[in-house]
């Protein structure tokens, strides 16, 4: 039982416990009390407002359930994507966490767009910059695994009409629905992005992070800021439900030699990715 | 003669070569096509005076309801990604039509193909024009008795005949 369903059973045990006590709750039970029991206080509570507490303990009993309902197959879904991203970091990769991160990028329903849209709103407005964030759409983490990252709020945006606008490897991949290998990307794990000032073009550090920025797609730095570690290979496949495209499985490695270049692995990966389906 | 009788089915389980998904190659970029826009199993069911081809894709999608009627061809596009779920071709009931009913398919597919923006798709169409020219050498080939049978038993004198 997840934490969820847990809090939901507790709660309807309370909303149950308390529409056992509401008819026994009186004057002159109340009475009984002195003004400083608190007692006194939670019984005069119940008793003022016992018509709305019966209306709300008597709806949530009965939603409750159908609240499960909802919770439950995403839950279950999550955890069934959990375990394929398991089991291909284990088949695939040799268990590889600090090298390999897997990643499922999902499309960004109103509310996280809109919550995106306002961060990168703020984000101009701090920076003083005076245009507005981009009015497409965007993918954002949903699982992660590999990277103590694993909560991480990165998302991308991505054109629906052109690629060329498109952000980083998973809003490419979401806009041209292909499977897309990056290899070889420059290597700047060592430069510290928050104090690298890009106007100086003739520093090694900033051309290194410029084609980086270039091959990987990400179009501007502060895209690049927003990634907690800049992998030097990438892998990029379409996901979809049985309806339409969902989202985007990305793979990311710091390793030096690239891990997809075998086509056993592309074929495997092929494989895993159709896996995705029935839980997006 | 019962419809059930004059229909033919026409299955293929395409095999193809990693090469076939190749979209474009760079020195440190590969794109592929995703194998939800790769056909996995092609039904056709053949009539005296129409073919359907059914194309199954790992992943489902609704049909779009807009169609490209050319000529006799109508194409069953998906709605989200415009992936060729379904080809209907309408001919004279004989067998040289049909074999130019498949050649006018492949044209309406190639001019579909134009109309499309995302290179992945594209290369999906591509694969779908080589699965109508495998067809058409197997109509040829393999199934030609087997049609020109079917035409034969179809005409109205071998029908009276029947009856």
């Amino acid at each position: 039982m997840s934490k969820k369903q847990k809090a939901l059973l507790a709660l309807q045990i309370a909303c149950g416990v308390l529409l056992a006590v509401l008819p026994f709750v009186d004057q002159a039970r109340i009475n009984r009390y002195t003004d400083d029991d608190i007692r006194k206080h939670l019984y005069t509570f119940v008793l003022r407002y016992n018509l709305y507490l019966a209306v709300i303990c008597g709806g949530l009993v009965a939603f409750a359930p159908a609240l499960k309902d909802i919770f439950y197959p995403r839950e279950k879904n999550k955890q069934v994507r959990e375990k394929i991203m398991e089991t291909m970091m284990e088949e695939l990769f040799g268990g590889q966490r600090q090298n390999v991160r897997i990643t499922i990028f999902k499309d960004a329903g109103v509310f996280v767009h809109s919550w995106i849209y306002l961060r990168l709103l703020a984000a101009n407005i701090r920076a003083g910059r005076k245009w507005l964030p981009p009015r497409g759409k965007y993918v954002y983490v949903k699982e992660r695994l590999g990277t103590e990252f694993s909560r991480s709020k990165t998302f991308f945006y991505y054109s629906p009409a052109t690629r060329k606008k498109c952000h980083g490897v998973a809003g490419i991949v979401r806009q041209s629905l292909e499977v897309m290998i990056l290899k070889n990307l420059p290597d700047i794990e060592g430069i510290d992005l928050r104090t690298l000032n890009m106007a100086n073009k003739r520093s090694p550090d900033v051309r290194a992070v410029q084609d980086y920025i270039d091959q990987s797609y990400l179009r501007d730095f502060e895209s690049l800021k927003r990634i907690h570690s800049p992998a030097r290979h990438f892998y990029g496949s379409i996901l979809q439900n049985n309806e339409s495209p969902k989202g985007v499985l990305v793979i990311d490695s710091v390793q030096n030699d690239c891990p997809f270049e075998d086509p056993l692995v592309l074929k495997r990966l092929s494989y895993y990715s159709s896996l995705f389906t029935p839980t997006m | 003669m019962s419809i059930q009788t004059t229909i033919r089915p026409y299955v293929r389980r395409p095999q193809f070569k990693p090469n076939d998904f190749l979209i474009s190659q760079k020195p440190n970029e590969v794109r592929y096509l995703p194998s939800t826009l790769v056909p996995i199993e092609i039904v056709g069911d053949i009539s005296p005076n129409r073919i359907d081809f059914h194309f199954k894709y790992s992943g489902l999608e609704s049909p779009h309801v807009r169609k490209f009627p050319k000529e006799g061809v109508e194409i069953t596009v998906g709605k989200y990604t415009n992936k060729v779920l379904g080809i209907s071709l309408s001919f004279e009931p004989t067998y040289a039509d049909l074999i130019s009913s498949v050649d006018l398919g492949v044209t309406a597919v190639k001019k579909a193909r134009a109309f499309l923006v995302k290179d992945s798709v594209q290369k999906s169409y591509d694969l779908i024009v080589d699965f109508l020219s495998q067809a058409k050498k197997d109509f040829g080939t393999n199934a030609k008795n087997a049609l020109e049978d079917m035409f034969e038993r179809h005409t109205p004198d071998a029908s009276a005949d029947a009856a």
